[in-house]
């Protein structure tokens, strides 16, 4: 029976209110996180009565608006944005320690150690050129010690950067959560689609966690027909339906095997910034470590060796040409390491502990200025000499090609070169994020005209419709007048 | 195309980030003066830098290696220059004694007491110090390079500073001649060939044969001791020319080194300047942009 379209008026009236819901609510998440456009999807009641005329207008349901090649492009894009961001805040912090060119980087220490010791040249067995040597020798051990040093404590702030994955603030507890999250927001997704209801706030609570996820660890998602989200890392599944794993570290930054595994023992290669994190513990700051000792063995066995095979200015042999049973004075080795104070060990962490011995730190006379006794020369082993052809050569070492400066220059080079890759590839994963997330928003973001404008036509809907209840009435009205 | 509002303001940012961090790095070029302020900079022009700053350092300590050895050879020259008017004094002498027949021996010993101060003078200059350590003994740590009868306490080497690449140490270059390159060796040498004469002329007849050894034998002192003042001369000369081509070089290190990494004054300005023009209008796009929507005209 027909109620003089008065229904039909109404359903008109619940329609467009849907249609101001929605376009309010779209406005209301113009910048929330993950939210992706709703849009009303409407209608027409089948049509009934015997002129066939149709009986309104019916909401199936309020949908998203999103697009599954464009969301994963933008998933990955925020793991290579954070793995990116991540490595080239690492090597800024890594620069910064090596401020080179600068008056007062190691090259210049070394430039100063070398004119030094020319300086010694001419003054053979003079006290204060002899003890300026000394001091120059320690300030390069002081150096390469605290740049190592540096680069350590820079290793250890990533690790408590990352945390140990239990609630200790870091990056990897975060990232436990936002698994936590997921799970349990499949789960009321599941369940709400096994029971109809609208679920949009519940996927874009989850969108917004894979978005933070991704940048923490890189993931990859797949969506199951029950409306979950399976989420991978590293070709590791994390979150499987309600189920999500824990994650955990194990190693230290200190041994540089700090290594990322679930709770079930499983290792995980993650990307996003973890995983930069990881690779700047375990690879990049270790090699830096090994280059900076490369240079401390370079300097060390090159000022050592000659130091063995000279004498000093009062005749003191070296350790190389000392006779059998020589009772006098050796000379000590300059530099030492390797846990001794006498002699030089070269390992790839002599940066960290090279060091002046202490025999030739509390007498600075007690370098190999003059040559051994040899053919080309008067020198005798025990005569005191003012021979300084031993300490020139020292001071050669400065144009040597396989020398500290040389070493350390290439080392340079090496770390600017890694720095201004890093920041480029930080800029090109910037940029790329902003294209796959404005590539995405095209279709799941808001535009304020558009829902302007669906709000004036929902409006000037409502008021045709109410029109339309108005004239009902009316007829009504003189109807019942009429009877 | 649809553009999500909130795509456009990200833009936005981005684009202003970006802009803010090109400005950031020009400033901090312009207000250091340098162009290079970290490895990253320009890795290429960090390690040329580097190695022109470690070649400069070699320079200079060339540089005042040269210097030295410029003071040492001038003060062995001076030496030198004094030896052989001191032996020319004594040769005159020496002739006096022969030429003039025999003569009486108070005579002769006052030529011996002139000759005494000669040898005196001599072994004075034999022991001329530079910065205390005398210049004549070669390598030797001895605080003299003749002892007071004329023995030489030295040894054959030439003391040396390196004022240039080279092989080994580099390019030596010698700051004296040992002791007996300008006195003679041994029995043969100048104190030696003096203190014989001046004993026979001190014991009042000297035969002709005697003097005449005498100057022979001082003849071949002047010439050792003019052949090291040539020797000298020409180490003087070398030095000095070592020592311009160093200050050619290190001019070349250093302009090398300040083209690299001093900041071109007028090509950074001129870029922040279009930078800043950017950056404006990039501003002034972004306020126009944001608040132009529909809801304005309804």
């Amino acid at each position: 029976m027909s109620d003089f379209g008065l229904s039909i008026a109404a359903s008109g009236l619940i329609a467009d209110t849907a249609e101001l819901d929605t376009a309010s609510n779209n406005l209301s998440n113009i910048n929330t996180p993950g939210y992706a456009r709703e849009v009303v999807n409407l209608s027409p009641e089948d049509a009934a009565g015997p002129l066939g005329v149709g009986r309104g207008v019916s909401i199936g349901s309020v949908s998203e608006l999103t697009d599954a090649v464009y969301e994963a492009a933008n998933v990955a894009a925020e793991g290579v944005q954070g793995a990116a961001t991540q490595a080239n805040e690492v090597m800024t912090a890594i620069q910064s320690i090596f401020p080179e060119p600068n008056t007062d980087g190691l090259a210049t220490q070394l430039s100063t150690f070398w004119s030094d010791l020319s300086t010694l040249a001419s003054n053979p067995g003079q006290a204060g050129a002899e003890q300026t040597v000394a001091t120059d020798a320690q300030q390069l051990a002081y150096t390469l010690n605290s740049s190592t040093t540096q680069l350590s404590q820079l290793s250890s702030t990533l690790q408590s950067e990352i945390g140990s994955g239990a609630s200790d603030g870091g990056t990897l507890a975060q990232s436990n959560g936002l698994l936590q999250q997921i799970a349990k927001l499949n789960q009321g997704i599941v369940a709400g689609n096994a029971g109809g209801q609208n679920v949009n706030s519940l996927t874009d609570e989850r969108r917004a966690a894979v978005d933070q996820l991704a940048g923490l660890l890189g993931v990859t998602t797949t969506t199951q027909a029950d409306g979950s989200l399976t989420v991978l890392s590293g070709g590791v599944q994390l979150v499987s339906g309600t189920v999500a794993a824990t994650l955990t570290t194990s190693g230290s930054a200190g041994a540089g095997n700090l290594a990322v595994s679930t709770a079930g023992g499983v290792a995980l290669t993650p990307g996003g910034s973890i995983g930069a994190s990881l690779a700047a513990i375990n690879t990049t700051i270790p090699g830096y470590q090994t280059q900076l000792s490369d240079v401390a063995n370079a300097l060390a066995q090159g000022v050592n060796t000659l130091q063995a095979g000279g004498m000093d200015a009062a005749g003191d042999p070296g350790s190389a040409i000392a006779p059998g049973g020589y009772t006098g004075t050796i000379l000590p080795d300059i530099f030492v390491d390797g846990g001794s104070t006498t002699t030089y060990t070269a390992s790839g962490t002599s940066a960290a502990s090279i060091a002046v011995s202490p025999a030739y730190a509390s007498n600075p006379a007690l370098i190999a200025t003059a040559a051994a006794p040899g053919p080309g020369n008067s020198n005798v082993i025990g005569t005191a000499t003012n021979d300084t052809s031993n300490v020139q050569a020292m001071a050669a070492l400065a144009s040597s090609t396989t020398g500290p400066d040389a070493v350390y220059r290439s080392f340079i080079g090496g770390l600017g070169t890694d720095a201004s890759n890093a920041s480029a590839t930080a800029t090109s994963a910037s940029n790329l994020a902003t294209t796959a997330s404005s590539n995405l928003e095209t279709i799941s973001g808001v535009n304020q005209n558009e829902e302007e404008v669906d709000i004036l036509s929902a409006q000037n809907a409502f008021q045709a419709a109410s029109q339309a209840i108005n004239s009902i009435n009316q007829a009504f009205q003189s109807l019942l007048q009429a009877v | 195309m649809r553009v999500a509002d909130i795509s456009l303001s990200q833009a936005i940012t981005s684009q202003l980030d970006q802009q803010e961090s090109s400005i950031a790095t020009l400033q901090e070029q312009i207000s250091s003066g340098r162009s290079l302020n970290k490895p990253s900079d320009d890795p290429a022009a960090v390690t040329q830098v580097l190695q022109l700053s470690s070649e400069g350092s070699q320079l200079t300590s060339w540089q005042s290696n040269a210097q030295i050895a410029t003071s040492w050879l001038g003060m062995g020259n001076n030496a030198v220059n004094s030896v052989l008017s001191n032996l020319q004094s004594a040769r005159t002498l020496l002739l006096q004694a022969l030429n003039q027949g025999t003569q009486s021996s108070t005579t002769y010993q006052a030529i011996a007491a002139q000759l005494q101060g000669i040898n005196a003078n001599l072994l004075d200059t034999a022991n001329t110090q530079y910065e205390g350590r005398p210049i004549f003994a070669g390598t030797s740590a001895s605080p003299q390079a003749y002892d007071s009868a004329g023995n030489y306490l030295g040894n054959g080497d030439s003391p040396t500073v390196i004022v240039g690449p080279g092989s080994g140490a580099g390019q030596a270059a010698d700051l004296s001649v040992p002791g007996p390159v300008v006195f003679g060796t041994g029995g043969a040498n100048v104190f030696s060939t003096l203190s014989t004469v001046i004993g026979q002329l001190n014991f009042g007849t000297p035969t002709a044969a005697q003097l005449n050894t005498a100057l022979t034998a001082l003849d071949a002192n002047i010439s050792d001791a003019e052949q090291a003042s040539a020797e000298l001369g020409n180490a003087s000369d070398a030095v000095t020319s070592t020592s311009a081509a160093l200050t050619t070089q290190l001019t070349a290190v250093q302009n090398g080194q300040s083209s690299l990494e001093d900041v071109n004054v007028a090509t950074v300005t001129t870029q922040l300047d279009s930078e800043m023009t950017n950056y404006q209008a990039a501003m002034w796009a972004a306020s126009q942009a944001i608040p132009e929507t529909l809801v304005k005209f309804l």
